[in-house]
Formats: structure tokens, C-alpha cells, sequence
């Protein structure tokens, strides 16, 4: 900062910065507490945790090997195997949620499975974030021209019908070397951003609109705050609110769509097993067995409820006119 | 008000531009076009020629593309790379069925949706209130085509009543209308109930109610209308999203419509099917986000529009 | 006397659709058909809904090869000749009698009987008959199984024409030199290269089916749209929903009088799980039953009882692309035909049919060879052929696309085929699914050919030269690319010798060296069940089956319901 420019005292620049940090302070810690007292999102985020640590430790806790049709001695799982609580003529008792089709442990699958949902929900969320984030950001403080570039931009990808989109990218791009990286994940992180950082980014842009006006960011102005500075340190945390909220709510849309790109056959490369695909497969016989289906889908929904309950609390947590 | 329509309006165009270049080049792109050109058995000339009109193969890219902007603008999109027909007509033939369905689901999601929405943000904290949430959180998290196979399950192969495929009469058309207005049934359950708690609260109804209006006068009179807007605002993209979102009941029930022709399309690489669907949807798209923010200016004076 | 031919099947259309099996848990096969026997008062009205999998890539007579297209030719077209349902050898059908012929079998005589007609009425002449058989010579309709022809003279000449410098002129004198010829209205006469004595089935075929001039200059490309498409079979072709279903009805102009079945639907159902749940909601009233719907079946008295088991004729094979890396190295192709267990296969996956531990041909069928062990299951020796090949430890063994229609059923089993060959080999093998309509496509024409596909081989009729030479040799209809003249040479020899020991011996002879050649990996015999709701009844069937009863199907009848 160059001395000549700043028209205020030192005493006033540290009381304005002093306004700043408590208004931050105060906002942040109101809402912790507020979340913690939702009795639903504690129960949300206790899942979603209990889940990631599964997805973490995959490899040790699941029983067998996922891919794997054959046991011990080389012989065949049985196919079709029921859970324990199905029917009793084709339960094994060495696999406990039953097998699949072709001798795939259930219980194996739908650990690993976590896994493939667990990244596939928050890698591209962190994608979206980050790229949505700035671009709002830049839209929203510089306005101008990169504004209504951004608005054009966001105009097109608005129009395309999402899930569409990312099916065909997958669908063209996966014999491509791109769709190779990864057994399709990078492929699928890839379309799932590309398509939903618009709404991240508007949503960014129109908290900046509403923010730039506001006394604090006229304060941090006047003595001379840099722009990146301004942006960084006032307006993204206040503009986290909706972000937080949009990015819980964005996950469990993310798990959804692989799992529906695995019910179409177009999503993550088999024998991967994912929640989706194990769908797909048990639709081959859910006249005769509804577990192959009803297993993968509880976990998804268990999952997505849990990321509902967490948004909703963040969103009442974050709000402040829910202050009584 | 009117410059801004006319504004927005306009804009479709060049967005729908976009979305047209977009589709070209992921079609140029993807491999393993069923149309090989090297080949020991030859296409009878006739063959060869009417490809190469109809898809320039033979012309550099750019020109490639504009002789598809031009087709396309007149709806003609050539024929169909794995059958024998012309693209226009096989979705000309099926967009009327993904059409009805979505209109339908909306209108039974909207039917149950607005009454139970008011009715829980009404009794807010009651039974009734949870019960329609816990049904609006089901309606949200459980997986749609999970919901469809239960359904086809319970109620074809267990009971009987209800057919397991297909379209064109009232019975089989329950099913897929009935699970695809779910997902947007319970969406709209929680935003009408979310903007009738908000709209009940405002000041202005506490002091209709000070001056001692009925409580149905309340409610009608000022509440709703502003519950309303955001309903009315989501309306347009909703119908969108149905009518082009409707690819995993239509597979799961054979309903012979646009999404699942998208669907076998794509597992078959017929592109000009597949670049015809998603411009088609795109423009469906493009109008119902249009809608969205004209009706925004229309409904509250208050916000600004065209700022 | 004996003959062969064969059809192309899909996998999946062949779970679904009605085919018949040759083995029954180990009894030798019987070749005699399985009647419904009747019963209950036939209803004049009735209707009749079946499955025929997925939409036709074409149904056009004289390019078709595929099970369910053959379906929709077969009931709306009648052949010169038909097959006896228990002998399974030629018997005249359209013709009034059975052929003269010449004494060195190279000319062949049909007389048309009286009385037969297209389905609006005109009369079918032996002009309409020779337009068929020269419409699928013909290089511009570029049909699949134009092969089966070339015994006639000119065809081969004329269907191998290149179209990209033949001038009309050329075209008209190559059409004009092939030998069919039309005596009078009711009378054709064939000329054949080689002696034939199998001929008389050929001319059963879909390749020799009458069109009307009519309809081909009515409906051009598309004259296969119910308003052109017009045939003397016992049925008619009155509506295509594409991708939904197609609609018959009874043809009241059929020689043999009209059908039974007044109304015979056919829906697109491509999910097997889909369409067992609709076979129990009687929505459709045939099913071919697959491994996964057993044990419901089993479970249900009702169910049980519906369940009846079908002799069949074709083989299932995993076809390697033999033109492209890595499978243009004979070691590769044996090392993965040998690295999967076929025995495994039929126990814990398909539960249906037997592992396919001979050669190409099927128990029951004329040329099984029960002791060609040479693509059986050996993890070693297969490890020792990758070894030896020229890719051993190369890229190309990794990523190996496997290319089949999409369901769900079918993935499973190519899952566990990828899971034997990534623990067998240590080769990744990558899935590809396709459309259904698609795949067809694809694996009819050597440049589409997938890397590895998989498809079955259905016999026309009982001959090993319908299999070995019809779709093995190297302008056979298989386009895996692969050629071998030594092969090549002795099966055409097969074809010609007139003893029927040399000829036997020398098909053995030929049917080892192709599975040591692999060029596609035999996978399994398919043996059957069928679903048949209570009310159909007459329904004749047999090995050769492509829909429900085709060799009696005016005989097929829906009884009054309640």
C-alpha cells in the first residue's frame, strides 16, 4: 500500500479491520452452534463419516475381493446367493449380503462401491467449487466485460440439458485416451464440473452483486484494501453461506448421476463395482431376487438423505434471519 | 420491461449456436463411427453420394458445419446412421409421447405437491408437516428407477393390475407418470411449504390478520401469492427437465420415447439421432429458462429486472 | 442327401426369443418335434403376443441373416420349398412338387402349384421367385448371405462386382448371365456350377423369397414398410411402431388357407427381466426362458408347468477380429479360447445348454466331433501359447475390447469372461456395449467387425457344409477376417465329394483345423426352455426354429379365453 494514498489514520484503519474480523467471527461461530443443535444434521454428517471411513478402508474391511467369482479351494461362489434375511434355500453363510450373478460378494462390492460414490460425489464438487468460486468471484467484483462473458457463457451451458450432456461426453469420450485415465473416473469428474460450475459461479457472482455494496467492503476499500485482498479475506466468506449449502446439496447429485450414467451402461468401466452398476446388474433379476437391487439403492439413499439433512441444517444454520 | 424481454429473447439464438457448435464437434470427435471409409466391399455408389450430400464427409470441417446449421435449422437432421429412417421422423414419432409424459407428471406433481406443501407450512410442526416432509425427502433421495422396478414388481408381476411396458392407453400410462412426477412432486412439496412459511411470517400477513381478516381471506389473499412465485418460477425448467429427464423411466418401462431413443442412440453411435435429441432439448431448455426470468418481472414489481 | 445351412443368431435375442435345444442333460438329442397337442375350442379372433427382442436392423428377404429377422421373413414369405418339421429335409411348398433334376445335379426344375397368391390378392408367378433369388446375387442389395447363392452360376461373378467402376452395362450382362431362368408363369429352371444335391433346402431360404416389382419400385429402399411389403407367407405384415412392436395378421389369400391366429403381435422387449415380468403379467404369451428366470420357475407350480425344454442347433462363440493386433497371431486366438471355463460357464452362469467342449458343430447335427479337445480349458497350455506368440508381454494384450449388446444380463457374463481371462492370462479385456439394432450392424461387415465379439451360428438345415464352409470359409458369412486356403480348399472339396465317408472324414479333418485356427472361441451347444402360456396351442417346434413354430405356424391357435 503506498503511503500517500491512504486517507485515514493508522488508530481508524485498526478499528475498521477490528469491525471486519468480528463481523466474520461472530457469523461463523453462530451457525457451528446452531448446526450442532440439529439433532438430523449431526445424524447426517455422523453417516456421511461413518461411510467415508469405509470408503477409506476399503481394502481391509471388505471380505473378499470385489472382482473375484471363485473362492478359496478355486470353486465357484454360488450365483444369485441370498442375504442372510432372504430366502433360505440359496443363503450362504460364507457371504452374508448374498452373491451376485456371477459369484461376487455383495458385501464385498457395495464396500468398494462406497468408495467409487464417496469420490465421485466430492471430487467433483471440489472441482466445481474451485472453478465456480473464482470465476464468480472475478464476474461478480470486476463486472464489465468478464462479466457478461461469464453471462453468455453461463446462458449456453444453462441451456443444455445436463445429464445429456454428460452422458454423450462419456459415451464419445470413452474409448478416447482421456476415458482410459483412471477406468473412466477422471471422465466422469471431468463432465460432471464442466457442466455444473455455471450454477456455482452465478450463484458466487449474485451473492458478490449484493455484497459489493455493503458498508464493510466500502470500509476495506476506502483505506485501500487490494482488490484480490477484498475478495479473498471479505467477500467469500460471507458469500459461503449459499456456497456451503449448494455444495452439500451438489454431492449427493453427483452420486446419483454416476449412478444413473451405471444404469445406462455408460458410466464407470467394469468390473469396478459402483452402487449404480450393481443396480444395473440386479435389474437383470429383480423378478427373482429384489436384494441385488434394494442393497445398492438403500446405501445410495442412506447417503443422499444423509447429505439432505446435512444441507438443511447447514442452510438453517447459515441463515440469519432465522434468528429468533 | 419489454426491451428486456425482447432482449432475452433474442439471446436464445446465439446460445442455441453455441450448443449446435458444441454437439458438432463432440460428434466429430468420438470414435468408431459405424460408417468406415476404407472398405473391400464398396457402398453402391448411390449410397456414397446421398451420404456425402447429406453429411458432406467428403468437405472440409467448417463447411461440414455450416451444412449442419442449415439442416438443422430446418429440422432436417438427414437419416438415421443405423436404421433406415429419417432422424425427423423417428422423433417426430416419439417427442409427442416424452411430451405427454412430462406434462402429465408435472400436473399430478403440481395437483399433490401445492395442497400438501400449504397444508404442512399450515399445520407447521405437526404430523401432517412431517409426514410431507419425510415423503418430500424419499422423493428426493431415493433413485427413481429403483422406485420404477419396485413399482413394476409390485404392481404387474405381484398384483396384476397394471401393465409391465409400453404406451398409448390410460393403464399403462400410470406407471411411468405416476414415478416420474415423484422426484418433482416432492421438490415442490418443500418449496411451497418452504415460501408459505416465509410468505405466513412476513409482516404485511400478520397485519392482515391484526386487522381481523378470516384466516382464509389471509392465507388466499396474501400468502399464496407470494408463495406462488417461486413455484411459478421453477414451472418452466420443471416441464424442461421432465420432458428431456425422462430417459430412465422410459428405458425402465419401454415407453417409445425421445429419451430412450437418446439412450439407444448413444449405445448405438447414431450421431445425427444423438445431435438432433440434445439440439432439440437445448432449445427446450433455452425457452424454459427464458420463462423463468420473464416471469419473474411479470409476478413482483419489486425485483429488478434487466439491472 | 443330407444338408446344411445356418443362420446368424445374438446372443441375447436367443434368450429371448424361442430357440430350441439339441442337448437334455445328457441324453442323446432326439430330432423329433414337440407338439402342443390340442385341446380346447381354437378362437377365431385370437391373438397371439410374443417377443422378438429388438428392432430388426432389416427385414429385407435377400439381406438378412439374423434369427429374429429371418422371424418377420419367414411368416410373411413362403419359399419354393419348406422343411419336413420331422425330417427336417426339403419338402415343395410353393412348388407343386418336388424339383426335376437333371442327372448330373446341375440343373434343377420347380413347377409353382396353382392357387397361390401375394397377399393382396395377385397371383405369385415364377418371375417373382426369380426377381428373389437375383435380387440377393445382386451387388447393389449387398445382402449378407449371398454366399449360399454362389452354387448357381454367374452369382459369385456378379455379386463380386465392383461397384465403384462396373458400369450399368457390366451390371446388366452380369445379372443377365446368372442361371435362373423363367420357362413360363409357373415354371423356373437353376443352373448350377457344381453338382448340389443340398439345393432343395436352399431353396426354402429367406435368399429365394418372391417380391413383387411393385413393391420394390412403390417403396424403393424402404419397401419393407408394412404398405410395400407384401409376401405370400402365411401372415402379413400390417403394422411397425419402430422400436416398439410389429404387427401381423392372418393372410387370407395363404394357399394352405388362412392361419389359425387371427392377430400375432410382436413387442420390442430387450431386457430379459422386463420381459419374464411381462410373460407373468401375461402380456405376452412365449418366453424364451433364461438361467436367471429358473428359479422362480422352479418356485411356481404354475410357472413349472408352462416350462417346456427345446431342442437346439446352434453354437455360442466368442469371435476374435483375426485382421487386427492382437489376434492376427493364431497363439493368441487358441490361448484365450483355451483360458475360460466353458464347464464352469454352463454350471454357475447360463445353467442352460452344454459347454462347447467339441468343435463348432452342435451335438445333433451331422459332423460333431465330441473328441476335438483342441480349444478345451487349460490355463497352462494357454499361458504357454500367449508366451509363444508374437505379443507376448505387449501392449496389445492389455485393453482388449470386448464388444456385445447392451443388458443387463449380458454383462454379467462378459464380466466373468473378463475376470477368467485377467486370471488365466493376465489379460485385461475391456467391455463394449452397443445398442442392440447397432451390434448387428457392426458384426456384418468385416470393417465394423468389434476386436471380440460375441454371436452364435444356428444350422439351416442338418449339413456340416452350412457350417463349416457357409460361415467359416473365407468369403463365408463369419467376418472374422480370418482366411487359411488350406481350409478353404477342403471344405469346398467336402462340398462336392459324392461319398458320403470321404465327405464326412474330410469335414472332421476340416472342423480340427478351424478350432486350432480359432478364429473364434466356442463357448456353447444351446439347448432351451421355453415359457408357453396354457391358451396357445398347435404349436409345432423343432431344432430349426427361428419363431415359434415356423414349419406349421398356420397350425399355431389361441384358445377362447374363460
Amino acid at each position: 500500500m503506498t503511503t500517500a494514498e491512504r486517507p485515514f489514520s493508522g488508530q481508524a484503519r485498526a478499528a475498521a479491520l477490528n469491525v471486519l474480523a468480528r463481523k466474520q467471527r461472530s457469523l461463523a461461530r453462530d451457525a457451528l452452534e446452531r448446526l450442532l443443535r440439529n439433532k438430523a444434521a449431526i445424524l447426517g454428517l455422523g453417516i456421511i463419516a461413518l461411510f467415508m471411513l469405509i470408503a477409506i478402508f476399503a481394502p481391509f474391511i471388505a471380505p473378499y475381493d470385489p472382482v473375484v467369482q471363485i473362492d478359496a479351494t478355486g470353486k465357484a461362489n454360488p450365483s444369485m446367493g441370498e442375504p442372510w434375511f432372504g430366502d433360505p434355500k440359496y443363503v450362504d453363510p460364507a457371504h452374508p449380503l448374498g452373491t451376485d450373478r456371477i459369484g461376487r460378494d455383495t458385501l464385498s462390492r457395495l464396500i468398494w462401491g462406497a468408495r467409487v460414490s464417496m469420490v465421485v460425489g466430492f471430487v467433483p464438487v471440489a472441482l466445481i467449487f474451485a472453478i465456480g468460486v473464482s470465476v464468480g468471484l472475478l464476474a461478480g467484483f470486476y463486472g464489465g466485460k468478464l462479466d457478461q462473458i461469464l453471462m453468455r457463457v453461463t446462458d449456453v451451458i444453462y441451456a443444455f440439458p445436463d445429464l445429456l450432456f454428460i452422458i454423450i461426453i462419456m459415451a464419445t469420450l470413452r474409448n478416447h485416451w482421456l476415458g482410459d485415465l483412471l477406468g473412466g473416473l477422471v471422465l466422469i469428474f471431468g463432465a460432471i464440473a464442466v457442466v455444473n460450475w455455471v450454477g456455482m459461479a452465478r450463484l458466487v457472482r449474485g451473492q458478490v452483486l449484493s455484497l459489493k455494496e455493503k458498508e464493510y467492503v466500502e470500509a476495506a476499500r476506502a483505506i485501500g484494501v487490494s482488490g484480490p485482498r477484498i475478495m479473498l479475506r471479505h467477500l467469500l466468506p460471507n458469500a459461503l453461506s449459499p456456497v456451503i449449502v449448494a455444495v452439500a446439496f451438489g454431492i449427493p447429485s453427483a452420486i446419483l448421476a454416476e449412478a444413473t450414467l451405471s444404469f445406462l451402461g455408460v458410466g464407470i468401466k467394469p468390473p469396478t463395482a459402483t452402487w449404480g452398476s450393481m443396480m444395473f446388474e440386479g435389474y437383470g433379476v429383480f423378478a427373482t431376487t429384489p436384494w441385488p437391487v434394494l442393497l445398492p439403492a438403500v446405501c445410495i439413499s442412506i447417503v443422499m438423505l444423509s447429505f439432505t439433512f446435512v444441507g438443511d441444517g447447514l442452510r438453517d444454520a447459515l441463515d440469519p434471519r432465522m434468528r429468533t | 420491461m419489454a426491451a428486456y424481454a425482447i432482449q432475452r429473447v433474442l439471446l436464445v439464438i446465439p446460445t442455441l449456436f453455441f450448443v449446435a457448435l458444441i454437439t458438432f464437434v463432440l460428434a466429430k470427435a468420438a470414435p468408431g463411427n459405424p460408417f468406415d471409409r476404407n472398405e473391400n466391399r464398396p457402398l453402391p455408389p448411390t449410397t456414397i453420394e446421398r451420404l456425402n450430400r447429406q453429411y458432406g464427409f467428403d468437405k472440409p470441417v467448417h463447411e461440414q458445419f455450416v451444412l449442419f446449421l442449415g439442416n438443422a435449422v430446418r429440422f432436417d437432421f438427414g437419416s438415421s446412421l443405423t436404421r433406415d429412417r429419417d432422424v425427423r421422423d423417428i422423433i417426430g414419432g416419439e417427442f409427442p409421447v416424452s411430451a405427454q409424459l412430462g406434462v402429465q407428471a408435472l400436473l399430478l406433481a403440481l395437483a399433490i405437491a401445492l395442497p400438501l406443501g400449504i397444508i404442512s407450512a399450515l399445520k407447521h410442526n405437526t404430523a401432517v408437516d412431517y409426514g410431507s416432509l419425510l415423503f418430500a425427502t424419499a422423493g428426493t433421495t431415493i433413485p427413481s428407477f429403483v422406485i420404477a422396478v419396485f413399482a413394476i414388481y409390485f404392481f404387474a408381476v405381484k398384483l396384476h393390475v397394471l401393465p409391465v411396458y409400453g404406451w398409448g392407453t390410460v393403464d399403462k400410462m400410470v406407471l411411468p407418470t405416476v414415478i416420474l412426477s415423484l422426484a418433482p412432486m416432492a421438490f415442490l412439496t418443500r418449496i411451497t411449504r418452504a415460501s408459505m412459511l416465509e410468505a405466513i411470517r412476513q409482516d404485511y400477513v400478520r397485519t392482515a390478520r391484526a386487522k381481523g381478516l378470516g384466516e382464509q381471506a389471509v392465507i388466499v389473499g396474501h400468502a399464496l401469492k407470494n408463495a406462488a412465485i417461486p413455484v411459478a418460477t421453477v414451472i418452466g425448467p420443471f416441464t424442461a427437465g421432465l420432458i428431456t429427464g425422462s430417459f430412465l423411466i422410459e428405458t425402465v418401462f419401454s415407453v417409445p420415447g425421445v429419451g430412450r431413443e437418446f439412450v439407444n442412440s448413444i449405445l448405438g453411435r447414431d450421431y445425427p439421432v444423438i445431435m438432433a435429441v440434445f439440439l432439440l432439448f437445448a432449445f427446450i431448455i433455452s425457452i424454459a429458462n427464458l420463462t423463468v426470468d420473464l416471469v419473474y418481472g411479470l409476478l413482483d414489481p419489486r425485483i429488478k429486472v434487466g439491472q | 442327401m443330407p444338408l446344411a445351412r445356418a443362420r446368424r443368431a445374438l446372443a441375447l435375442l436367443i434368450a429371448a426369443l424361442l430357440v430350441l435345444a439339441a442337448c437334455q442333460q445328457g441324453q442323446p438329442p432326439t430330432t423329433g418335434p414337440v407338439t402342443q397337442t390340442g385341446g380346447g375350442e381354437p378362437d377365431p379372433d385370437g391373438e397371439l403376443v410374443t417377443n422378438l427382442g429388438s428392432e430388426p436392423d432389416t427385414i429385407d428377404p435377400h439381406k438378412a441373416s439374423f434369427v429374429h429377422e429371418i422371424a418377420v421373413i419367414m411368416s410373411v414369405f413362403e419359399g419354393l420349398m419348406s422343411l419336413d418339421p420331422q425330417t427336417l429335409k426339403p419338402v415343395p411348398a410353393v412348388a407343386a412338387k418336388d424339383p426335376e433334376i437333371s442327372a448330373d445335379q446341375k440343373t434343377w426344375k420347380f413347377t409353382l402349384r396353382d392357387g397361390v397368391k401375394f397377399s393382396d390378392g395377385t397371383p405369385v408367378t415364377a418371375r417373382d421367385y426369380q426377381r428373389g433369388f437375383l435380387r440377393t446375387c445382386d451387388p447393389r442389395t449387398a445382402g449378407d448371405y449371398a454366399f449360399v447363392l454362389y452354387v448357381v452360376v454367374g452369382c459369385e461373378a456378379w455379386n463380386n462386382m465392383d461397384l465403384r467402376t462396373a458400369t450399368t452395362a457390366q451390371i446388366e450382362a452380369g445379372r443377365d448371365a446368372v442361371g435362373i431362368r423363367v420357362l413360363d408363369d409357373k415354371t423356373i429352371e437353376f443352373q448350377l456350377a457344381e453338382p448340389a444335391a443340398y439345393f432343395g433346402s436352399i431353396a426354402y431360404m429367406w435368399v429365394g423369397m418372391p417380391v413383387k416389382q411393385e413393391s420394390l419400385d412403390k417403396g424403393g429402399e424402404r419397401w419393407t414398410e408394412p404398405e410395400t411389403y407384401i409376401g405370400n407367407g402365411p401372415f402379413k405384415l400390417v403394422e411397425w411402431k419402430h422400436n416398439e412392436r410389429m404387427v401381423f395378421e392372418r393372410n387370407d389369400s395363404y394357399w394352405r388357407g388362412a392361419p389359425k391366429v387371427k392377430r400375432w403381435t410382436r413387442v420390442m422387449i430387450q431386457e430379459g427381466a422386463t420381459a419374464f415380468a411381462a410373460y407373468r403379467n401375461n402380456e405376452i404369451d412365449v418366453l424364451g426362458a433364461a438361467a436367471e428366470d429358473l428359479r422362480t420357475i422352479e418356485a411356481d407350480p404354475e410357472l413349472k408347468s408352462q416350462l417346456s425344454d427345446v431342442e437346439g442347433s446352434c453354437t455360442f462363440y466368442i469371435g476374435f477380429n483375426a485382421k487386427r493386433a492382437p489376434f492376427d497371431d493364431p497363439n493368441v486366438r487358441l490361448a484365450f479360447a483355451r483360458s475360460f471355463d466353458r464347464d464352469g460357464y454352463i454350471s454357475d452362469i447360463q445353467k442352460m445348454g452344454t459347454s462347447a467342449n467339441g468343435g463348432f458343430i452342435p451335438p445333433g447335427l451331422p459332423g460333431y466331433d465330441k473328441d476335438d479337445a483342441v480349444q478345451r480349458y487349460d490355463p497352462a497350455a494357454a499361458k504357454d501359447l500367449l508366451a509363444k506368440s508374437k505379443y507376448a508381454g505387449a501392449p496389445e494384450l492389455q485393453n482388449v475390447k470386448f464388444t456385445y449388446a447392451s443388458n443387463a444380463r449380458t454383462k454379467t457374463r462378459v464380466e466373468w469372461l473378463q475376470q477368467q481371462w485377467k486370471n488365466n492370462l493376465g489379460v485385461t479385456v475391456v467391455a463394449d456395449p452397443v445398442d442392440a439394432t447397432a451390434y448387428t450392424q457392426l458384426v456384418k461387415r468385416q470393417e465394423t467387425t468389434p476386436l471380440m465379439f460375441i454371436l452364435g451360428w444356428c444350422a439351416d438345415f442338418p449339413d456340416q457344409q452350412n457350417w463349416l464352409t457357409t460361415v467359416f470359409h473365407s468369403s463365408g458369412i463369419s467376418k472374422t477376417g480370418w482366411k487359411n486356403e488350406k481350409y478353404d480348399a477342403l471344405v469346398k472339396q467336402a462340398d462336392q465329394e459324392p461319398a458320403k465317408d470321404r465327405r464326412d472324414a474330410m469335414y472332421l479333418e476340416a472342423s480340427r483345423m478351424l478350432s486350432a485356427e480359432a478364429p473364434a472361441a466356442w463357448l456353447y451347444y444351446v439347448s432351451g426352455k421355453l415359457l408357453i402360456k396354457p391358451w396357445v396351442k398347435g404349436v409345432t417346434t423343432t431344432a430349426l426354429d427361428s419363431v415359434l413354430g415356423q414349419f406349421r405356424m398356420w397350425e399355431i391357435y389361441v384358445t377362447k379365453k374363460g
